[in-house]
């Protein structure tokens, strides 16, 4: 065989090595961002999940509690602030995942006033539906939480491997973009106060 | 393996081996024993993994991030169904958590969580009749979740690991005959080989497989998950 050749034969080996390379790693982040926006389409039905609630609960408390007038429209007025946020690459922009977040924080801390007010009222806590209700809050409450926090491992996994070397200079070529977190919220963890 | 954020103390066991853990001593040895039976022969009939889990403290650790991680350590329900149930119980704080996989949200939903605890187990509860509620708790679950999977246990074979489909066998098969033509040395069929191998692998395959249910005794999770679903509640 002449030299040629075989020089021929161990440049296009190295080609596509380097090419069949890059594709394998593209394939990797593709498969790795598809998780952060799954993991990021929960977190967004679990916040819809609970947006959803919130009339029935309103209605339901409105119904014991007429006086509690203020807190039910901080209540609705957090809810509708909450939907007129702009979710459109959202994943990928931390100061907007911020926003969403507050909003969301917002809305979070005007439900648990309503729910503390509602501790007033010996009727609504005998009240079948109410109970269900608070059960369905809760329960929404903790899956935010619960999905909350498995975007924010999956968006870690995802932004380790986009900016290890030599991934780094493929995501970068294939424009793939670092992911936002969910901030740790102060407080978060404490239940409110119950003032008498 | 999704790992959430670890927690702090961890009084609970990282495996385990049966469906019924009382170290709270809420029941009699014969008492569990009849529970293991009854949920076992429950996971074979619907493949739904119901676990019952009892402890003396929560030793000041948050009921539902406790529930959520060990439901996560334990892989409650079979990969891909998510249909898991786990039924927790914290002796001295007198508080209890029903944990939900996703696949079993739609059966049994918050509000049916909340009720099987408030009218269902509790009330038995606060009578000190540990065994009755856990017993009615567990069959209300039970009632519930039966239809959703039933069956489907026995029928379903493991599926083929091959994304690639047909490529992958075609792929060796056309090496091989390269090799054995002596077009490419071994070592570039390898490389090569390889390299295509590689970068056909584009999606993960999702582990199948069911958890060891149907021997004698033993007992291993099938790899579901959950989603904080569920509810809790005290007595």
């Amino acid at each position: 065989m002449k030299r040629n050749t075989i020089i021929l034969i161990v440049i296009v080996l190295v080609l596509v090595l380097i090419v069949s390379n890059a594709i394998g790693r593209y394939n990797n982040f593709v498969g790795l961002e598809e998780g952060v926006d799954a993991a990021w389409s929960q977190v967004e039905n679990v916040y819809q999940r609970r947006a959803d609630l919130i009339p029935n609960l309103v209605a339901t408390v409105k119904g014991v509690a007429e006086f509690e007038k203020e807190t039910f429209t901080a209540v609705t007025e957090a809810r509708s602030k909450v939907n007129q946020i702009n979710l459109e690459g959202v994943t990928s922009n931390q100061e907007m995942l911020n926003q969403f977040q507050n909003a969301q924080g917002a809305l979070s801390s005007a439900l648990s006033r309503l729910m503390v007010v509602v501790e007033r009222y010996p009727d609504l806590k005998a009240n079948q539906n109410f109970l269900d209700l608070q059960t369905q809050l809760e329960g929404t409450e903790n899956r935010i939480a619960v999905e909350r926090r498995r975007f924010n491992e999956v968006a870690r996994g995802y932004n380790t491997e986009i900016r290890k070397f030599p991934g780094s200079v493929y995501a970068g070529m294939f424009g793939f973009d670092r992911k936002a977190y969910f901030q740790a919220e102060e407080g978060a963890e404490t239940a409110p106060q119950v003032e008498f | 393996m999704l790992v959430l954020g670890a927690s702090a103390s961890t009084f609970y066991p990282s495996r385990i081996d049966r469906r019924v853990i009382d170290l709270a001593d809420m029941m009699s040895s014969s008492q569990e024993m009849e529970l293991e039976i009854a949920l076992r022969h429950f996971e074979q009939e619907t493949s739904n993994q119901l676990v019952v889990a009892t402890f003396p403290s929560l030793e000041g650790e948050s009921l539902e991030d406790v529930s959520i991680h060990m439901f996560q350590a334990w892989e409650l329900g079979q990969s891909g169904r998510d249909n898991g149930v786990l039924l927790t119980i914290y002796r001295t704080e007198r508080q209890m958590r029903i944990e939900v996989g996703y696949g079993l949200e739609a059966d049994l939903p918050d509000i049916m969580a909340g009720r099987i605890i408030r009218d269902v187990i509790g009330p038995w509860f606060k009578q000190g009749n540990y065994y009755q509620g856990i017993s009615a708790g567990v069959q209300a679950i039970m009632g519930a979740t039966a239809k959703s999977y039933q069956g489907l246990l026995k029928k379903e074979a493991p599926k083929n690991p091959g994304s690639g489909g047909i490529f992958s066998l075609l792929f060796p098969l056309l090496f091989f005959l390269l090799i054995a033509r002596g077009r490419i040395g071994p070592l570039g069929g390898f490389m090569l080989g390889g390299m295509l191998g590689s970068a056909m692998r584009g999606g993960r395959y999702h582990g199948g497989g069911f958890g060891g249910g149907s021997g004698f005794g033993g007992f291993s999770g099938g790899g579901g998950f959950g989603g904080g679903g569920g509810a809790s509640g005290g007595w």
